[in-house]
């Protein structure tokens, strides 16, 4: 579904990933793994075309989306939760979600609102409330909801567990599983190994912007670099 | 005499609110002041001059006059504003103070420096409030106001596209995330706060004359007002509108109308200085 191939991105002279390969087939669960500053969510930036890559090629469902602008390909049927979250603060939290369903008609609109809020009662509990006021983990929640509002192919997660508790991180990752299960496919990343190679089929470890191993989920776990490194 | 004082004040207010929505609604998404926003003022109003002068009805010349405004603050954006988005914040604002004198000398060199009175079919008569003569224009001023801001709480707050400028000014990158051309939200944001300064202009334009350099004072008053509200609140920049307006206009009248333009810049100095989030600053506390 998603194939990056040969894909170099900089931020000026400073390569932040190098030569990276990765595809994720249709229904699958993919994870990418690396520490801080490993070059993670420069690699879905790339790919959501929030920064330019400097060249490689990037396609999804065959067609080639190197360079296209993020709110089109959010239209072709891929969405990103970013890093942070990034709701919007001052909006209430019912706006955020009928922002995410901007490009479905009104009618649309308002019944994935309800279709989406079902699994997360506190969103709809403080609907009315600014989504600035909600917790790290309710934000992520309204975050994953709002991406959910389009009815994404492609699913791509940015750090879901960041600054959360170990219980929020669990039941944030229950909520991607169930995504997964009812047919979206996704690719995530995470600093959290355990948690996101818990999660996949299959995973990628970055170090350095470079990819320095794949697998399935227990080729990784027993692989020596990955259990050093990140399991502990 | 402080009635009188008070409408006048309420009147030059309504003018300096429209202005103010301008530099608020821009900075709201692109994080920078438009200092050619007084020159979109100066060429509404003179749009709607020629077209009067064409024999356009005046209902007609206005509305020509403000989509002119809005067209102008659409392409300005479009054809250097949107080309220096990364680039820092002061060649932006470099780029705007240029744009201002271009367009002010574009004015004098098309319709001369003399000022010209923009024709109101109201201007003639006098309303008669509790005993009060009133300039009906003065009337008409304050209710297009009244309406405009009604109209503008309606799609920021009451539609889906509203809220997509709310959303640009909040966090722009995330606004492509819900599949949302940012670039048309800047876009549509630069044409609707212009197409209102405009229409400022041509609501003064037959108090106050239309000439190339109107746009100065008016923007400068704009600004501050917009300053006062708390830079990127709406509603403020209204109220704050108003109540420079009204502060200005009784300066002028109980102390010297020497002092009126000082009050604004006194004004302006002193917000900056004790509360640069603005009187209103934000309704929200951001909390991540
Ligand atoms: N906007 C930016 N400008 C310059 N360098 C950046 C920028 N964003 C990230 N980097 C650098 O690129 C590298 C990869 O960053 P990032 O993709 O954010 O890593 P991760 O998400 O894995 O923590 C880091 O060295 C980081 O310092
Ligand atoms: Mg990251």
């Amino acid at each position: 579904m998603l194939k990056v191939q040969g894909l170099n991105t900089y931020y000026g002279q400073v390569c932040a990933i190098e030569d990276m390969n990765i595809h994720v087939k249709e229904r699958e669960a993919v994870s990418v793994i690396g520490a801080n500053g490993a070059g993670k969510s420069t690699l879905l930036k790339s790919i959501m075309g929030e920064v330019r890559p400097k060249s490689g090629k990037i396609t999804l469902s065959d067609k080639t989306i190197t360079n296209s602008r993020t709110f089109r390909l959010v239209n072709h049927g891929m969405t990103l939760v970013p890093e942070g979250r990034q709701v919007f603060p001052y909006l209430s939290v019912w706006d955020n979600l009928l922002l995410g369903g901007y490009t479905l008609s009104t009618k649309e609109r308002l019944q994935m609102a309800e279709e989406v809020s079902e699994p997360f009662p506190i969103l709809r509990d403080r609907k009315n409330q600014a989504a600035g006021l909600l917790s790290g983990g309710e934000q992520q929640m309204l975050a994953i909801a709002r991406a959910m509002m389009v009815s994404p192919k492609l699913l791509l997660l940015d750090e879901p567990s960041m600054g959360l508790s170990p219980r929020l991180v669990y039941e944030v990752y229950e909520k991607i599983t169930e995504l997964h299960q009812r047919g979206t496919t996704i690719l995530l990343v995470d600093q959290n190994a355990e948690m996101a190679i818990d999660f996949c089929d299959r995973a990628y470890v970055l170090m350095a912007g470079r990819l320095v191993g794949e697998g399935t989920k227990d080729e990784l776990k027993d692989t020596e670099i990955v259990q050093k490194s990140y399991l502990g | 005499m402080i009635v009188d004082q008070l409408i006048n004040g309420i009147v030059l207010g309504s003018v300096y609110a429209l202005m103010a929505i301008g530099y608020t609604m821009v900075w709201n998404v692109l994080r920078f002041i438009n200092f050619a926003h007084g020159e979109v003022y100066m060429g509404g109003a003179f749009v709607a001059l020629t077209t009067m002068y064409l024999g356009a009805p005046v209902w007609l010349a206005y509305s020509c006059g403000m989509l002119s405004g809005a067209l102008l603050g659409y392409l300005m954006e479009k054809l250097v504003y949107k080309k220096m988005r990364t680039a820092p914040k002061l060649n932006l604002l470099i780029a705007a103070i240029g744009i201002a004198i271009v367009l002010q000398n574009s004015a004098q060199l098309i319709w001369g420096a003399s000022p010209e009175r923009l024709a109101s079919p109201f201007l003639a008569n006098n309303v008669n409030i509790g005993g009060m003569m009133v300039n009906q224009h003065y009337i008409f001023i304050i209710i297009v106001t009244i309406i405009v801001m009604f109209l503008l709480e309606f799609f920021m707050n009451r539609t889906l596209m509203g809220k997509a400028v709310q959303a640009a000014s909040q966090n722009i990158q995330a606004t492509e995330l819900m599949g949302i051309n940012a670039n048309k939200v800047i876009s549509i944001t630069f044409a609707i706060g212009s197409g209102v300064g405009a229409l400022a202009g041509i609501l003064v334009g037959p108090v106050f004359l239309v000439f190339p350099t109107m746009g100065v004072f008016a923007g400068l008053k704009g600004f501050t007002a917009s300053v006062m509200g708390g830079m990127g609140n709406i509603p403020g920049a209204m109220v704050a509108g108003l109540m420079l307006g009204v502060l200005e206009s009784f300066a002028a009248g109980f102390i010297s109308s020497g002092y009126r333009d000082a009050v604004a810049m006194v004004i302006l100095l002193a917000i900056l200085l004790l509360r640069p989030q603005g009187i209103f600053g934000k309704v929200v506390a951001e909390k991540v």
